[in-house]
Parts: structure tokens; sequence; C-alpha cells
């Protein structure tokens, strides 16, 4: 029996990921057209779309009304915000000097994905982009659009 | 996850290779993981045809403004990202 290779399961650098955050997932849900521009472009990429357990509290209500938003986040990567996340949340927060602990976990998200799949290219959508930006830091493959 | 054994047919070129890049043991996750994957694309283009379908199409602006920021990986040279 051929011993494994290596672990890793994606090649390096060939995955790009694009991060919604709340605003994302509503707006995608309501038929944003400038969203679904760049969900379209996901597709043509085959790109990975995520999104975080944090901002799943954000757009669901427990009622019949989120079947247009669990349309979206069926085609996302749902993120767990576990003890690992939470810490590099709090991380971000203290290099930040910032209290948004939402975006907080989104941004950690969104730098977690980049170092699962090796990628090269992370666009997280916002309705926050300054408070992300300056979360994130100088990650460099994380960009951060306004939606 | 609460997982279920269930009995697929895999081409054996399809096995084979699998075990060589991930070992034997490590082909259940490989096989979750690649399904996962495809009912997230599977989920993305229906509901790309459901916003189609209830709002209409992407103004083409909208969609050439996106390519210019997410260019494919090998237009990366000519027009990086900001």
């Amino acid at each position: 029996m051929a011993r494994p290779r290596r672990t890793r399961q994606v090649p390096p650098g060939v995955t790009d990921i694009l991060v919604l955050d709340a605003d994302g997932v509503t707006k995608a849900a309501a038929g944003d057209k400038r969203v679904a521009a760049w969900l379209e472009r996901a597709r043509e990429l085959d790109a990975d779309v995520i999104v975080s357990a944090v901002t799943i509290a954000e757009v669901v209500r427990g009622v019949p009304g989120d079947a247009k938003v669990n349309r979206v986040v069926k085609a996302a990567d749902v993120v767990p915000a576990d003890e690992a996340m939470g810490r590099s949340a709090g991380a971000l927060l203290g290099q930040a000097r910032s209290r948004a602990t939402i975006d907080a976990f989104v941004a950690a998200t969104a730098s977690a994905a980049v170092k699962r799949l090796s990628a090269s290219r992370c666009i997280v959508l916002s309705s926050d982009p300054g408070d992300l930006r300056a979360l994130l830091g100088d990650e460099p493959a994380v960009q951060v659009i306004p939606v | 996850m609460a997982v279920q054994k269930v009995s697929v047919s895999l081409e054996h070129e399809l096995v084979e290779a699998t075990r060589e890049r991930v070992g034997g043991r490590g082909l259940s996750a490989y096989v979750n993981e690649a399904v996962r994957r495809q009912l997230r694309r599977d989920a993305l283009v229906e509901l790309l045809a459901d916003l189609h379908d209830e709002h209409g199409p992407v103004p083409d602006n909208y969609r050439e403004e996106v390519r210019r920021l997410w260019p494919a990986p090998g237009e990366l040279a000519k027009s990086r990202p900001a």
C-alpha cells in the first residue's frame, strides 16, 4: 500500500475564497445584483463561498421567512465559531483595539480559510469595509469590498 | 457529525488515485469533503438560476467590474487587484 504523500487535499494557491458577511448574505438573498455578480464570478472561478457561523445568527430568525437566506447559506461553507476561532477573533480585536466582535469573527474566518486552503486570493464582501480592513491588518491575500 | 455506512461503487482508478494521495484511512474523509463541495457547487448554481428567474440578469457593467477586481488567475499579471 502506497504511503500518503501529503495530507493537503487542495493544491496550493488554486482556490479562491469569497466570504460573505451578514449584509452579503441578506443582499444575496434579496436579489441584489452587485452581490449576485460576485457570486456568479465565484461560480466561474470555482471559488469557495464561506460564511461564519456567527453570521448565521445575524441572518436567520428561526422562521419560515428564513428560506431565502437559507438558499444562500446552502451554497456556502459555514465555518464553526469554536474556541480556536474565538481566540483568533480576540487576537484581532486586541491588535486593532476594536470592539467589533462580529466583524472580528468574519475577519478571523477569512484569515483561517486562506491558511487552510492555501488560497492566494480571498474577497470579503462587507457593509463595514473599514472595520474589517482594520481587523485584518496587513493580511495581503484578503481584499475587502463594500456592498 | 453522525456517519452512515453506505455502499457506493467507485471506479478502480479513482480509488487508487485517492489512496495514493491520502492513504487508506483518509478515503472516507476525502470522499466526504468532495461530496460536500459538490453539494455547495450545485446549490450555488441553483441559487444563481433562481436569482436570475426572480430578479433578471446581472447587468453587464456589474459583471465587468467584478471581473476587473477578481481576474482569473492567468490574467493576474496583467491586472492586479488594488
